[in-house]
């Protein structure tokens, strides 16, 4: 029955309620997410797209329509510890070190914790902070807490990341750094990315598959496949075919604020 | 913040002296030299000894009789801590709860507020009629006037937690225990110690209160005492007593906060 699909979405609509209004953030979006993909969902602010993200791992109930996640319901997903959340903050515990952040998924549900966790070390090792375990969070740059995050989101073996505009809070060449990281590490194991950006640059350079949203209500209004080659570097973004794909997305963001 | 490991021993330990002097002396020379002003002031306009007595037989008296003072001092303190102990206790409980339930709190606060606004002294008389005149109506007013900044600062403090840290041990399906020892404490421990700070006095006044109306040991009583013979030199000497208890114990407050709060802007030294 879920033969491939690792995250369906079908027909999600959001309403908040308050006492004057409503307010449709999300209009009837139906995505099928594949296992090892890797999908951006780009829009303008305020489009819906982090609600979205927000369905997707349980922290929001959809108005109408689900969501499964290998065929669970986000809930269940949640309880398995299936999900790696990655916050545009770090949010990190200020009074632990990073590697009693990194740590701290598996003092949690522990029920649950996985044999094939890898141990710390190795995660320091991969976001390149082995020399910083036992620094606080506040001994760190903005860049480096980033980093424990995914490093905190990945230390219980999640199959799915969900990633709400990790790098949406730092300085534009830390950004870009941060995004070859992240494509060096999804590359070692490709789990499945959810990630939520309003970086076209971003959205080009990470993804198999772009999926643009429109803002308020916020609906599919294309989707694109981005067929560059892997490993992805920092030379392609001069390349014809990046710029396309850019232009591309642009136009498509574009169409929808003329009858926003 | 500097990481300690990384520095020499000897001088981080230098350093700290240095800036523990630092702390130390000013206060210490305002507060002799205002003794000398008192002391100069009362011999120099011949103020009677019933009135105001010099400091130095204030300290006299406190050297001679130092055994008297250390233990009707060590009845109130008891009395302060018990009753401290007690109130913040229920407070935290209270608070718990309260921060977990919208409902709860509707309905327990105002009760709360009610105690705090109705003024301890015009309970304490009817606690002594209930619980007599051993240290248990003492405790109870202690713990009734330590309890409430405790109660509303927890609350705050509960419930003070950044969204993201929350959200995300949400996604990991953490149960309310989990989240609360692992997020909610250590968020409130900065709200907490203000309320510790303001309780851990209060708790003096409560013991010295409670005293007054039925006690025949403790400082309070010793106040009351002195007070009917005149005898301002034995007062006075309570009262420094009294204030010398409220400056320690503040001060043990003050460093358990810089150790547990290492990691909060508030420890941050500029």
């Amino acid at each position: 029955m879920q033969d491939g699909s690792h995250v369906r979405i079908s027909n999600v609509s959001k309403r908040f309620t308050t006492t004057s209004e409503t307010l449709l953030a999300l209009d009837d979006v139906t995505l099928d997410i594949e296992h090892g993909e890797f999908v951006c969902l780009l829009g303008p602010s305020g489009c819906g797209k982090s609600t979205l993200l927000r369905i997707i791992g349980g922290l929001t109930e959809p108005t109408d329509g689900g969501v499964t996640i290998g065929g669970q319901t986000p809930s269940d997903a949640q309880a398995k510890k299936e999900l790696g959340y990655v916050f545009q903050d770090p949010s990190l515990m200020p009074w632990r070190t990073a590697e009693d952040n990194i740590r701290l998924p598996l003092h949690v549900n522990r029920a649950m914790n996985k044999d094939s966790a890898p141990p710390v070390e190795e995660l320091l090792t991969l976001v390149g902070l082995e020399r910083f375990g036992h620094y606080y969070p506040s001994q760190l740059s903005g860049g480096m807490q980033q980093r424990v995050a995914l490093a905190r989101a990945l230390a219980f073996g999640p199959s799915l990341l969900l990633m709400d505009e990790p790098f949406g809070a730092l300085d534009e060449i830390t950004r870009e750094t941060m995004r070859y990281e992240l494509m060096r590490i999804w590359n070692s194991d490709k789990k499945t990315v959810v990630f939520v950006t309003h970086s076209i640059a971003e959205a080009v350079t990470l993804s198999d598959r772009v999926v643009v949203l429109s803002g308020q209500p916020g609906r599919v209004k294309g989707v694109v496949d981005i067929e560059l080659p892997r490993p992805r570097t920092a030379d392609m973004e001069s390349n014809r075919s990046f710029v396309d794909y850019a232009n591309d997305l642009r136009k498509l963001l574009m169409q929808e604020g003329g009858d926003g | 913040m500097d990481n300690p490991s990384m520095q020499d021993t000897s001088t981080s330990v230098r350093r700290r002296l240095v800036s523990a002097m630092s702390y130390v002396v000013p206060p210490v020379l305002a507060l002799l030299l205002a003794g000398i002003v008192w002391e100069t002031w009362v011999r120099v306009s011949d103020v009677p000894i019933y009135m105001v007595p010099p400091p130095s037989e204030v300290l006299k008296q406190l050297f001679w009789e130092f055994d008297f003072f250390i233990n009707e001092g060590s009845v109130t303190l008891f009395e302060a801590l018990v009753g401290f102990s007690i109130g913040a206790g229920v407070a935290l409980t209270g608070a718990a709860l309260m921060a977990h339930s919208r409902f709860l709190e509707r309905s327990l606060l105002p009760l709360a507020i009610l105690v705090k606004v109705t003024p301890v002294v015009a309970v304490a008389p009817l606690f002594v009629i209930w619980f007599g005149f051993g240290p248990i109506p003492k405790i109870l007013i202690t713990a009734l006037i330590t309890f409430f900044p405790v109660l509303v600062n927890g609350v705050t403090g509960f419930r003070s937690v950044d969204r993201g840290s929350l959200d995300f041990l949400r996604s990991l399906n953490a149960s309310r225990r989990e989240i609360f020892l692992i997020l909610r404490v250590p968020s409130a421990l900065p709200y907490l110690f203000s309320a510790f700070r303001v309780s851990i006095p209060l708790s003096v006044i409560g013991a010295v209160v409670g005293e007054w109306f039925s006690a025949d040991r403790g400082l309070g009583s010793v106040i009351i005492v002195a007070h009917s013979n005149l005898d301002m030199v034995t007062l006075f000497d309570a009262i420094f007593v009294l204030a010398f208890m409220g400056v320690g114990l503040t001060a043990l407050v003050s460093v358990a906060e810089r150790k547990a709060l290492f990691w909060h802007e508030s420890s941050v030294v500029v």
